[in-house]
């Protein structure tokens, strides 16, 4: 059932202290999923998706980096209150994570059946036999052709696809109640990625699992999202649903993204990319950090950063644009 | 429209060497197998297709990074395949090619002047004063600021080192450019400044374009011919607007059914592919994609298709028609 929250961040601020300074990779972000429902993160790389994912499980490198506020809010727990072993019951269990590059996570010298029936015989107490069985039935649920023979492979005589898919029955294993992927299908083509996503659709229609999907395509988000965070240089600039996203963007960074985008109808015109790049996480502008590229910035967007408010029925945007068209039209009627 | 490349019956067969030491059979990847396609002036020709259908190899083929096991290439009416290398090189200078990755293809201890400059000064094209000159002169081109030339390829972001990479690349000034998947790694509003200086360029240079991704998106953005790719064969080729608005191949048909389209209320008929790309050691009889399609028949199980005409745009590498 969708409308229960499964996971609440509030305020979270990743950081990392390296010589030069502190990045402020993660600075105030804030959002929410629920059960049964897909968020997308989307954002330019380097905006501090990854590192807000990794947060979340509290798998951030410390140092340098370190989490230094907010709340993390998951089944009746704030996991940045928890010891590292209750942290550990979590992770893999109730949380999974799927990365971009499966290699890194799978083990190469180790068959990929037994990758998964250990996950099993750990979190869930299963024997070697039951462990084996379920590992089957999952690599059934992924579409892994000839599951039966599969089990005995390593990781390397799988291609990209499978590779992925043998991640996302491992992070099914335990039927998480939120699955985190980091863009899951970045490293794979057009047709495998549509597999990959139907999949996904799947787990969240039969688990009724939450899903954060980070990704930087937005043609992924309008295909399987329900609803969208957008950040930018370490916050969130904008959260809708997905339809109001793209049917009324609000913040000028959104806009701009949507206008880079190849599609059909732009073909003819030129294509109008963001100009400028984003800001060091070194040096974070006093104001708003869009403000060096925006089309539409005010002295007040250089002196001041803009909140993060409600611009219509649930869709939140962190520009003080719509306030001032909004505080000009209240002032002219 | 006059023809600037002819490729017929291209192929390239990597030996690999299977099973014990002893029993001296050796296999082929049939990374490239009888592909063949023309390249007008000044026309951007999309090469697209599943991971490993042989894209960068056909490319690398063209401007001999690779030497081809059979087949013709033939530039402006020259069959470059009978030439030596020494007969070659000056051709080098007319097709160039742009890498996938613009982190790993510029060496680090170059500034940018230099790593422009480095293929002008290797073909002795300018010297001293114009080298200086030529390489402001592609700066700008490029959209870079020719102040930043002293600069390293670390300072510079994606989409900038990507356009140095564009730059070293016309610095001959070159007819054709084969570029592998130049925006695949870049965030879209980086990608869409690179996407805008290729178009920009051709329309100012007349320059081709050998054009590989896997972004249809992209594709459909920049190409006016696309050839689809799948297990070393071509499927299709076919103007853009009749690709996407009625794809014949079936294969052609699952890609652009997968493409992600970014609106939410977009209808999605999708035609999910079973199954994975089979090795391209041991293509499939017949048809290479009859084992994944829908509408095979006994017929697609033992002959091979082969690239027929079915008007005056497009051709189709299909039974069906
Ligand atoms: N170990 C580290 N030390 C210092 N800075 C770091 C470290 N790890 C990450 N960062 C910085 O944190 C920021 C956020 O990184 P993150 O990986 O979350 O980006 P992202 O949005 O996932 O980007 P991408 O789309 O490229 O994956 C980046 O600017 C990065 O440089
Ligand atoms: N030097 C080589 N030796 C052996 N096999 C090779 C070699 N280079 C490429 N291949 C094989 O040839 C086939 C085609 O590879 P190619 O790189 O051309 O594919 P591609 O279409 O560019 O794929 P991608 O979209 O992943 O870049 C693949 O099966 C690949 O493994
Ligand atoms: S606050 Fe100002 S600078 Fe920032 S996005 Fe809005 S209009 Fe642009
Ligand atoms: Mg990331
Ligand atoms: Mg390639």
């Amino acid at each position: 059932m969708t409308g229960t929250p499964s996971l609440n961040v509030v305020n979270l601020k990743t950081h990392f202290f390296i010589r030069e300074g502190v990045v402020r990779a993660v600075d105030g972000v804030s959002f929410s999923v629920d059960q049964g429902e897909v968020l997308g993160i989307v954002g330019e790389s380097g905006c501090g998706k990854s590192i807000t994912a990794r947060s979340i499980l509290r798998l951030v490198p410390n140092p340098p980096g370190r989490t230094v506020d907010g709340r993390i809010e998951f089944e009746g727990k704030d996991l940045l209150e928890l010891s590292e072993s209750e942290m550990r019951k979590v992770r893999g269990n109730r949380i999974s994570m799927i990365f971009q590059d499966p290699m890194t996570y799978l083990n190469p010298t180790m068959k990929v059946g037994d990758q998964i029936t250990e996950v099993l015989r750990l979190h869930l107490d299963m024997n070697e036999t039951q462990a084996r069985a379920r590992t089957l039935e999952l690599f059934r649920d992924v579409n892994i052709p000839e599951p039966e023979g599969r089990l005995d492979n390593y990781p390397h005589e799988f291609s990209g696809g499978m590779r992925q898919r043998v991640m996302i029955a491992m992070a099914l294993a335990c039927e998480p109640g939120l699955l985190i992927a980091d863009e899951p299908t970045t490293a794979l083509d057009v047709t495998v990625q549509a597999q990959i996503l139907d999949l996904l659709r799947r787990i969240r229609d039969d688990l009724n699992s939450a899903i954060i999907l980070i990704t930087h395509d937005l043609g992924v988000v309008a295909e399987i999202c329900d609803k969208v965070v957008v950040m930018y240089a370490g916050q969130v600039v904008e959260q809708a649903n997905v339809y109001d996203l793209f049917d009324e963007p609000k913040h000028p960074y959104t806009r701009g993204l949507l206008d880079s985008l190849p599609t059909p109808e732009h073909r003819v015109d030129q294509l109008k990319p963001i100009p400028g790049q984003p800001p060091d996480l070194l040096r974070i502008p006093k104001g708003c950090n869009f403000a060096p590229r925006c089309a539409y910035c005010m002295q007040k967007c250089i002196d001041e950063e803009p909140p993060f408010r409600e611009v219509a029925p649930g869709h939140m945007s962190r520009c003080w644009l719509d306030s001032v068209t909004q505080t000009a039209v209240a002032a002219a009627e | 429209m006059e023809k600037l490349l002819e490729v017929a019956g291209l192929k390239k067969y990597f030996p690999i060497r299977k099973g014990s030491l002893f029993s001296r059979e050796t296999k082929y990847v049939r990374a490239v197998d009888d592909v063949s396609f023309d390249i007008h002036k000044g026309e951007v020709l999309g090469l697209v297709g599943e991971s490993g259908s042989g894209k960068t190899t056909t490319g690398r083929l063209l401007v001999r990074l690779l030497k081809a096991t059979e087949g013709d290439i033939v530039f402006e009416g020259k069959d470059t395949q009978a030439m030596t290398d020494a007969q070659f090189r000056p051709l080098r200078r007319d097709m160039q090619f742009i890498f996938q990755d613009p982190y790993s293809s510029l060496n680090p201890r170059l500034t940018v002047a230099h790593a422009i400059a480095e293929p002008i000064r290797l073909h002795g094209v300018a010297t001293g004063k114009e080298v200086e000159e030529r390489v402001g002169d592609l700066m700008n081109t490029v959209g870079l600021n020719p102040r930043m030339a002293s600069r390293y390829p670390h300072e510079f972001s994606g989409g900038q080192r990507q356009r140095i990479g564009i730059a070293r690349a016309l610095a001959l000034n070159p007819k054709l450019i084969i570029a592998d998947e130049p925006v695949s790694a870049l965030d879209v509003s980086i990608q869409a400044q690179v996407l805008n200086l290729l178009h920009r360029l051709r329309d100012e240079f007349g320059l081709s374009y050998l054009f590989i991704a896997h972004d249809l998106n992209v594709v459909q953005h920049l190409c006016e011919r696309i050839a689809v790719m799948y297990l070393g064969k071509l499927v299709e080729v076919a103007d853009r607007e009749s690709l996407y608005a009625e794809p014949l191949h079936p294969y052609t048909q699952a890609l652009t059914s997968a493409i992600p389209v970014p609106n939410p209320r977009a209808k999605r008929d999708r035609v999910l592919l079973k199954g994975e790309i089979p090795s391209p050691v041991n293509p499939p009889s017949g048809c290479h994609f009859h084992p994944r399609c829908q509408f095979a028949t006994e017929q697609c199980r033992q002959v091979v298709p082969t690239l027929k005409k079915v008007n005056a745009t497009r051709s189709v590498a299909c039974h069906l028609y």
